[in-house]
């Protein structure tokens, strides 16, 4: 037997709906009785207190979602006011090859394309070097809608190391 | 598993309860990654949250922008929890770096257990993400960035 | 001679057919498809294994067959057969579940019994289809998408589809991202994909560890017959919250889940063997299950639409497709489609409440079910 007869010969529409009817019951109740929970814990508290007169007790948990905003710390800078960096060997020597291959992009560079040129042209250590020459704010990044690239910090002048 | 002190020490987690933490310490693992290392790749599937802890990274976009990374505590491979749950940057180390990494498989199955440590992490990663969505725009002429929809 | 001749015909290579291979080829498959795609692994890899096992050709009658009584594969079968395995894995995930964000906002409850629409619908297909009442309830609960409770109502109504249904129920389970979003997005506008939705309230210890015992007793007291299921469900929820006895929840959501579901995927594998899953009833059975899922989903996110017109705290629909109880699967393709619209939306804890209230609505269900036709 198939379609529609089959369903009812075997009470298929009476079971259906029992079930969902059991099942919406049972997760409503249990939602309802969840919902007043709190207020019934609020109400057993507030009766307890009466009658001890004890430290009023919360019965709230911790509030999720407690925000603490953590921004980067800003990168640390060299000195800005320090107008002469003394670079010694091989960095001054990087160096020197970053700024004739940032040339090619400008005033404003992006870091990647000049590590991926650097690594062509086989620069020693170009990822040490790079991060050498941020820290010692040789190199800035850019503020504002310019985030994310960066440029030679005007003002400094580079010297090799004695 | 690291030592939940150590972990501690890591800005990111510093107002984290210390329950939160230990459970963290036990799913975390130290690795290492050297100079010129890539930590992983744009596009590729994201299955790990780091932790600086030392080292620096330089985190690249495809639109040409890039992040240097150095501040210890500090997030990478978000993308493991939220979507597009591949990698939207490339990270290479440009030092000798150390980070604590958190696989999203036992990340997924803390949150499963605590609510309170899910709604706590996903705040931070939130936090973290509009921070760096700036680097995420593309650059027009003139820089002027479009947002993104 | 003769001899040769006969140890040969008694080995694998004299006593197999071609749907051995077949059923080969389908372990081999699960395996391939848990390890290289990472679909579902702890469940994928036993399963395919113990499909290879349950179908090497071997001789009748010497006790190492899964039917055969005696085996070693017999005896670890007795747990599912008698419905023991599943309970026990319910008890490991009551173990690890944190039910606050279903206790911070309990009317997402309501969107777990929606989802369990999808399982009375797919039974009344089944019956039109032809299909026994026993055997379309087991079929019909392939929609709860809850392997455990699909094996433990399988195993009492249609023990001889305990194969077929398992591998499609855990099946589906692996696909939830690949079937879900399509209906999702069918069934929402992007406005309402965007609906950000309010924090839960806070919720306090008392009510972590008042909700098992309550929950427990009302559910079990409307359908008695989930008390197994959802017994061990609360029973390893209590353990967890109480904090007194975390040893005891610290095993049951670590070894105990992890040797039961090696001994199910096994014995649930090596039961599948081809004269049952090479039939027409297998393909009825992967088909049905398939619109099972799905209808499941349209009953949770309709239903979370139809919440929306009459309460002021909106919901965002797509937490209702988590009311099946795939968890925590569903919920995080809940998360990856509320992504794709706004990456600062993060739904995933809102999506667990439905997830968490699928798997107690799924159990009531298999529950109901397996009280309409138990035996008097």
């Amino acid at each position: 037997m198939t379609g529609l007869s089959a369903i009812a010969a075997a009470n298929g529409w009476f079971i259906t709906v029992t079930g969902l009817v059991i099942v919406f019951t049972g997760l409503a109740l249990l939602a309802a009785f969840i919902a007043s929970l709190d207020k019934l814990l609020a109400f057993w508290d507030r009766g307890v207190a009466w009658l001890q007169r004890p430290r009023r007790r919360g019965s709230s948990g911790p509030a999720p979602g407690a925000l603490a905003h953590q921004g980067p710390a800003p990168l640390p800078r060299a000195d800005a006011s320090a107008r002469t960096v003394f670079l010694g060997g091989e960095t001054l020597e990087v160096y020197q090859y970053f700024q004739w291959l940032t040339r090619r992009q400008g005033d404003v560079f992006s870091l990647s394309r000049l590590l991926e040129q650097a690594e062509k042209r086989g620069i020693p250590r170009p990822h040490f070097h790079l991060d050498e020459l941020l820290v010692l704010g040789l190199i800035e990044e850019l503020p504002g809608e310019e985030c994310g690239f960066y440029r030679w910090t005007p003002g400094i002048s580079v010297q090799p190391e004695e | 598993m690291v030592e939940a002190s150590e972990l501690r020490q890591s800005p990111f987690l510093a107002d984290i309860p210390d329950a939160d933490v230990q459970r963290l310490a036990e799913v975390a693992v130290l690795v290492h990654f050297s100079e010129s290392e890539v930590i992983f790749q744009v596009g590729t599937p994201a299955k790990n949250l780091y932790l600086l802890k030392s080292g620096s990274v330089l985190l690249s976009f495809p639109n040409g922008r890039a992040l240097v990374i150095r501040q210890p505590g500090q997030a990478l491979g978000w993308s493991s929890l939220v979507s597009p749950f591949h990698h939207t940057a490339t990270a290479v180390c440009l030092t000798d770096s150390v980070l604590y990494q958190f696989s999203n498989a036992e990340l997924f199955s803390l949150f499963r257990m605590d609510a309170g440590l899910a709604t706590r992490i996903t705040a931070k990663i939130e936090s973290v993400i509009q921070e760096r969505k700036p680097y995420r725009m593309p650059r027009t002429a003139h820089g002027e960035g479009e947002s993104r929809s | 001679m003769d001899m040769v001749v006969a140890f040969f015909k008694n080995t694998g290579f004299g006593l197999v057919d071609y749907r051995h291979f077949i059923m080969m080829a389908v372990g081999i498959g699960f395996i391939y498809l848990g390890i290289a795609k990472h679909y579902e692994p702890l469940l994928l890899v036993p399963i395919g294994f113990g499909i290879l096992m349950g179908n090497v050709p071997i001789f009748k009658g010497l006790g190492l067959g899964i039917y055969e009584s005696g085996s070693v594969l017999n005896y670890l079968y007795f747990g599912v057969r008698q419905g023991i395995y599943p309970p026990l894995i319910f008890l490991g995930i009551g173990a690890m579940t944190d039910f606050s964000t279903m206790l911070g906002r309990p009317k997402l409850m309501l969107l777990g019994a929606a989802a369990q629409v999808g399982i009375f619908v797919t039974y009344l297909a089944a019956l039109a289809l032809g299909f026994p009442s026993n055997e379309a309830a087991s079929i019909g609960i392939i929609g709860g998408a809850d392997g455990p409770t699909a094996i433990f109502l399988t195993s009492k109504l249609a023990p001889e589809l305990v194969g077929p249904i398992a591998i499609a129920a855990y099946s589906y389970m692996a696909l939830v991202p690949v079937i879900q979003p399509p209906i999702m997005f069918l069934l929402t506008t992007k406005q309402e994909r965007l609906i950000r939705m309010s924090d839960p309230r806070p919720v306090g210890k008392r009510e972590k560890i008042i909700f098992p015992i309550a929950g427990f007793l009302l559910c079990c007291f409307l359908a008695p017959a989930a008390l197994p299921l959802l017994g061990m469900l609360f029973f390893g929820n209590l353990l967890k919250e109480c904090l007194v006895a975390d040893r005891l929840a610290q095993t049951a959501r670590t070894a105990l889940i992890d040797i039961v579901t090696i001994i199910l995927g096994i014995t649930v594998g090596a039961s599948t063997q081809a004269d049952v899953f090479l039939t027409a009833k297998s393909i009825g059975i992967f088909f049905l299950g398939a619109a099972s899922f799905m209808a499941a989903t349209a009953g949770g996110i309709l239903f979370a639409k139809l919440m929306n017109v009459f309460s002021q705290d909106k919901i965002n629909p797509l937490i209702g497709a988590a009311g099946v109880s795939a968890v925590p699967d569903s919920a995080r393709v809940v998360q990856m489609i509320g992504n794709r619209e706004d990456p600062s939306n993060y739904l995933l804890m809102h999506a667990m409440g439905p997830n968490i209230a699928g798997v107690i609505g799924s159990a009531v269900a298999a529950g109901v079910l397996w009280s309409f036709f138990m035996a008097p």
